[in-house]
């Protein structure tokens, strides 16, 4: 991994961090617990961004069979993975003091949690054990297959009726001043931190397919 | 009034210290292949 983008990273994120705690507003009836805010959409942004690297690189796979892609998909799946589980662990953080309990069964919390456990059985699958290409044509499959949740996410609060639907709707320009800065950079920093990642899970990856004589 | 710091604090936690955790695990792959 490039060292100077992994400082650079963590430059930017304490930047990031100390704009959230120090500078943003408080946002009254919310105060600390609106600040969640910063660490959960930018979460879910570069999550899902990332499962949208999986499906490129699963049709690149399905064109090319370069196994190049395979690692790409397998690196942002990881981290797609664990931005979308911080994603549903900060969300109830956040709901416990707003809603009153942690976590209700509503359209948008359910297509994601549908889309966490569908990227737990695609590492399920990566690790059963058969062979390396194999493996890799279906994971691309799925990869391609589970990002059809995201739009679901997405439009889920429209097609579902609207009076199960409990999650904040107002946009961004209805939001306080001083609110669109500090979450606009959080955006930038959080998909930075992906990239920084996703270059050092490819790197690993690629390091374990030559030990096993793959490339 | 009730100001949820706690709330905010959890967060960042749980964030930082799954983060953290991943990059401790897969530097230490790196270096071992």
């Amino acid at each position: 991994m490039n060292l100077s983008l992994f400082i650079l990273s963590i430059i930017i994120m304490v930047c990031n961090l100390v704009w959230i705690i120090f500078l943003t507003p408080m946002v009254p009836d919310q105060e600390w617990a609106q600040k969640i805010f910063y660490l959960h959409v930018p979460l879910a942004w570069s999550g899902f961004l990332s499962y949208f690297l999986v499906m490129l690189s699963g049709l690149g796979y399905l064109f090319s069979r370069n196994l190049q892609y395979d690692r790409i998909g397998h690196a942002a799946a990881e981290i797609g993975t664990i931005f979308t589980g911080l994603v549903l662990l900060t969300g109830p953080i956040w709901a416990t003091p707003i809603w009153g309990k942690p976590w209700i069964w509503e359209p948008r919390l359910i297509t994601t949690l549908v889309l966490f456990v569908i990227y737990a059985g695609y590492f399920i699958l990566r690790n059963v054990g058969i062979y390396r290409q194999r493996v890799a044509l279906i994971s691309a499959i799925i990869g391609i297959i589970a990002f059809l949740d995201i739009p679901i996410i997405f439009t889920s609060v429209n097609f579902w009726a609207a009076e199960i639907q409990s999650h904040p709707q107002m946009g961004m320009s209805k939001q306080p001043s001083g609110i669109l800065s500090p979450f606009l950079f959080s955006l930038f920093a959080f998909t930075n931190l992906m990239f920084t990642m996703l270059f050092l899970k490819m790197k690993v990856l690629y390091l374990e397919d030559k030990e096993k004589n793959y490339v | 009034m009730y100001n949820y710091l706690e709330y905010f604090l959890a967060a960042f936690l749980v964030v930082f210290t799954v983060i953290l955790v991943w990059f401790v695990l897969n530097i230490k792959k790196l270096k071992n292949l």
